[in-house]
């Protein structure tokens, strides 16, 4: 029982590695969008979170996205910090009730468009609420473009990345039976 | 392979995605054609109007003790400088139609252009 807790540490340590990875790889290599409003991007670490809500569990993808909050805390400071998670925790909220919803019946594209949108309005209304001004609702249909355009692209990703994922839970999990859980049965 | 029957795309979603694609797209020329020929800009710090700005005149100016810098020109507003960490506001550019908004949220700066005519409210 113990080595199997062991195995999940080091496997959420594993993904909070792949979250850091991608945010730099982001936030390096990618640049702003032209014609979008600034600070959007891609949300590669989003790829991560939504493998972890598919095939882990929601506990496990909320707790990806406060340590993806984390991460932009350190790396761009207390409200890109805030926003991070204001937007992470709305979007993993949106698919949790989506996939309850619609199950396997959602596609992935359709799953990620709504987690991107999601995040993008939750980090809208969070800074809406920093600033105590609807002004930065202006923006908003730039953003679900936005959300609509980074979530099939993540969404896409996912799919072709799942092989590679799915190998690295299975060396984590050696019980065969854990993998075929499905992601409904890990829901809260 | 866990969720196997779960497809990339179905052909809703594109049916879907164009809608919503459509009409952000209706929404946003319909933003850029609500265009009036005198604006203001208002300035607002720590969730007060500090002041309202005419942008007739070009100019590069700061208020005295914010850490930004702002510049008009040709009746738009820019943040051209900040000590903020994540430059979003300065890479904001020029704003210039009523409803654009530019934020700078580690400081609690935004400007709003506004119509001279009174306020459309933005929600």
């Amino acid at each position: 029982m113990r080595s199997v807790k062991i195995k999940r540490t080091a496997f959420m340590g594993l993904m909070a590695a792949l979250i850091a990875a991608l945010s730099f790889l982001e936030y390096v290599l990618i640049p702003p969008l032209p014609g979008l409003p600034p600070g959007v991007r891609l949300g590669l670490a989003n790829i991560v979170v939504m493998y972890l809500l598919f095939f882990a569990g929601c506990r496990q993808a909320a707790l990806a996205a406060v340590l993806k909050a984390g991460l932009a805390l350190f790396m761009r400071g207390p409200v890109a910090g805030l926003l991070s998670l204001c937007g992470g925790l709305l979007s993993v909220l949106v698919i949790v009730v989506l996939l309850n919803i619609f199950g396997d019946r959602a596609s992935y594209v359709c799953v990620s468009v709504c987690g991107a949108c999601a995040h993008n309005l939750g980090q809208l209304t969070a800074s809406a609420v920093i600033l105590a001004s609807g002004a930065v609702f202006y923006y908003s249909p730039f953003l679900l473009i936005a959300g609509i355009a980074a979530g099939t692209v993540t969404g896409v990703s996912l799919r072709i990345l799942l092989p590679v994922f799915t190998r690295v839970y299975d060396f984590n999990m050696t019980n065969k039976a854990k993998n075929k859980s499905h992601y409904t049965k890990h829901m809260m | 392979m866990e969720g196997g029957s779960r497809r990339i795309i179905k052909r809703a979603d594109i049916i879907i995605l164009i809608i919503l694609l459509a009409g952000a797209a209706v929404y946003i020329a319909a933003m850029a054609n609500r265009r009036e020929s005198a604006v203001v800009c208002r300035v607002i710090y720590n969730r007060e109007t500090a002041a309202m700005l005419s942008l007739d005149e070009n100019r590069s100016f700061t208020f005295a003790d914010l850490p930004v810098r702002f510049e008009v020109r040709d009746g738009r507003i820019a943040f051209v400088q900040s000590d903020c960490p994540d430059q979003i506001c300065v890479d904001t550019g020029f704003i210039g139609t009523p409803g654009q908004s530019a934020a700078c949220l580690p400081n609690g700066v935004i400007l709003v252009v506004e119509g001279a005519g009174g306020v459309d409210a933005v929600v």
